[in-house]
């Protein structure tokens, strides 16, 4: 079997522009700066970042992205070979920010009970000043429909390096999970026909169109004609951040065993409610990361 | 046609398609998720039989260990404060003279309510920013409680809708049974000088003894196997705090695709929930003396 991904997407902040020219916030470049924004917005009353973990994956995300900064890009695919270590200082200090960030109250207060679905309402309302989220969500802020106010006036940045990192700070958080798996049995029209489809999806044209329409990132390098088309800012700005990027790094769900994976999503509502250290949530993976890899 | 209906095997006949169904969907399922909850079956590779594998695992799972928790505070508060409550409730309304017929169909109403429309109807209620209860709270002082997404605060909120989902039913049942006895056992009371209190404490409860007991063990059944409300207000969260054996094995077994111990863990929920009533129907029911007026 063969396997061909349709697009990709990656993680960011999306921001509240109005707010922060309001407030004086420039978007931040650096993690002291992302740290200044939010305690500015803090101190107007405004959620610092919107967030809803009722289900796990959402937090899961950032702190994805911040074991990339933290640990380096190749962690994810060191997990299972035992390359790389939950409770390793470096992972640990991933876990260990998002804990801090929890503890000055940079997220929705009572983010446990609260839908992914949630999280954008709080950004758009005006209730908070940025939200993590995918390059899935950048469609509904050029729809007046649903964007209301906000349409157009949401900015997008990617996660800024941090200090004492690990690798290369400019890479981003890539996934390409969606795709078409193709037979390698097959008769010779059936494989004309398999042929005649990739050819036509895998065209500048058709990965364009769901770029443009869907805000999917496109699964292979389109050409300079194709993307001077883009006009949405915000698919601009990522489109901007994947180029000058080193690299991508994909979400550790995708590279773990899902036994190690239904822990994670414990694990992090345990630390968002408080209930255990950064240092126990790496104990904790790498204990079950060790009996997931013995049984291979 | 009178031989015809002598015959035994016409009345088999008869009743041979419904038979057929009842083992097709009832008596099969059951027999074979018996077989499934020895098994390691995912619902899609070769299934291995692991004998009591899946029951070791159960009781060494500290999140099925705590939603038996759950299930166990589900039961204490049915039997302890929902159903005094639903007596206290039911002697108030057959006292009433005037529009008990009103305030019969009014408790009865939520039961009558899907369980997913009370799941968001109190959801709004328990809204920390604008709902009612915070609103409510917020005028003797009470700071914000995060009421389904706080650890410490989300079960008693779950236990509160459910209860009240469900007391008009047992009001309902049990004032039948109030309404039953006759009226000169308080007339005469009446006429000793009883009070209020004294009738209700020595005369209504002791007669209406044998539909408590149906009641409280409906009650220890219904909170052996709540998942419903579990599943519409907090699916289990936050971190655990609501989540009772069922809605653990929903998502052990769908969500997680691990149909093997999701099947052991019904097991394991049918028998806690047939050895409680078996014992409560031994030492409470059979103890318990005929009730003749």
């Amino acid at each position: 079997m063969y396997g061909l991904p349709i697009g990709g997407n990656t993680e960011g902040f999306y921001y509240n522009q109005e707010m922060f020219t309001k407030l004086g916030i420039k978007v931040p470049t650096s993690l002291e700066e992302l740290e200044a924004a939010a305690e500015t917005l803090k101190k107007n009353n405004i959620t610092p970042i919107a967030m809803g973990s009722k289900g796990a994956w959402v937090p899961l995300m950032l702190a994805n992205t911040l074991l990339g900064r933290y640990a380096g890009p190749d962690v994810v695919n060191g997990f299972t070979s035992g390359a790389a270590k939950w409770n390793s200082p470096e992972v640990v200090a991933a876990f260990a920010k998002y804990e801090e960030w929890e503890k000055n109250g940079y997220f929705t207060k009572g983010e446990l009970g609260l839908e992914y679905g949630d999280m954008l309402n709080q950004l758009l309302t005006g209730k908070a000043g940025m939200m993590f989220d995918g390059s899935w969500r950048s469609s509904v802020f050029k729809d007046v429909e649903q964007a209301k106010d906000l349409t157009g006036k949401v900015g997008y940045f990617s996660m800024p390096a941090v200090p004492g990192g690990v690798g290369d700070q400019t890479y981003v958080n890539g996934n390409y999970g969606n795709g078409y798996g193709f037979s390698v049995d097959l008769s010779e029209s059936e494989l004309a026909a398999v042929k005649a489809f990739i050819k036509n999806l895998y065209s500048d044209e058709m990965q364009l169109r769901g770029l443009l329409e869907d805000g999917v990132l496109p699964s292979m390098k389109l050409s300079d004609d194709a993307l001077a088309k883009v006009e949405d800012p915000i698919v601009k700005t990522v489109m901007d951040i994947m180029k000058n990027a080193g690299g991508a790094f994909s979400h550790f769900d995708s590279t773990v065993q899902s036994d190690v994976y239904k822990v994670s999503e414990e694990q992090i509502q345990l630390l968002i409610a408080g209930r255990v250290s950064a240092q126990e949530v790496g104990d904790a993976l790498q204990k079950v990361q060790d009996d997931a890899n013995a049984k291979q | 046609m009178k031989s015809t209906l002598r015959n035994p095997t016409v009345y088999m006949l008869f009743i041979l398609p419904t038979i057929m169904l009842y083992f097709l969907f009832f008596i099969y399922p059951m027999l074979s998720s018996v077989y499934y909850g020895f098994t390691d079956w995912n619902g899609l590779d070769d299934t291995s039989f692991v004998g009591f594998d899946n029951f070791v695992k159960a009781f060494s799972d500290a999140n099925f260990i705590n939603s038996i928790k759950n299930n166990i505070y589900f039961i204490l508060f049915s039997v302890f404060i929902q159903v005094p409550l639903i007596i206290f409730f039911a002697i108030l309304i057959g006292g009433v003279k005037r529009f008990q017929g009103l305030y019969k169909t009014t408790v009865f109403m939520p039961s009558l309510i899907s369980t997913a429309v009370i799941g968001i109807l109190w959801g709004f209620i328990y809204e920390p920013e604008v709902g009612l209860l915070n609103n409510f709270l917020s005028l003797f002082g009470v700071e914000t409680i995060y009421w389904l997404a706080d650890p410490n605060w989300a079960l008693l909120a779950v236990l509160i809708t459910n209860a009240w989902q469900w007391m008009g039913f047992f009001i309902i049942l049990i004032l039948a049974a109030i309404l039953a006895i006759p009226k000169e056992m308080n007339e005469a009371a009446d006429i000793d000088g009883t009070t209020g209190f004294q009738r209700a404490v020595y005369i209504t409860v002791p007669l209406i003894k044998p539909i408590i007991s149906v009641v409280i063990m409906l009650s220890i059944a219904g909170a052996m196997k709540v998942i419903d409300i579990v599943l519409v207000m907090t699916n289990g969260g936050p971190i655990g705090s609501t989540e009772v054996m069922a809605s653990y094995m929903v998502t052990k077994a769908i969500r997680y695709s691990e149909y093997g111990y999701g099947t052991s863990l019904s097991i394991i929920i049918f028998a806690f929930a047939l050895v409680l009533t078996a014992i409560y129907q031994l030492v409470f029911v059979r103890n318990q003396e005929r009730v003749e007026y």
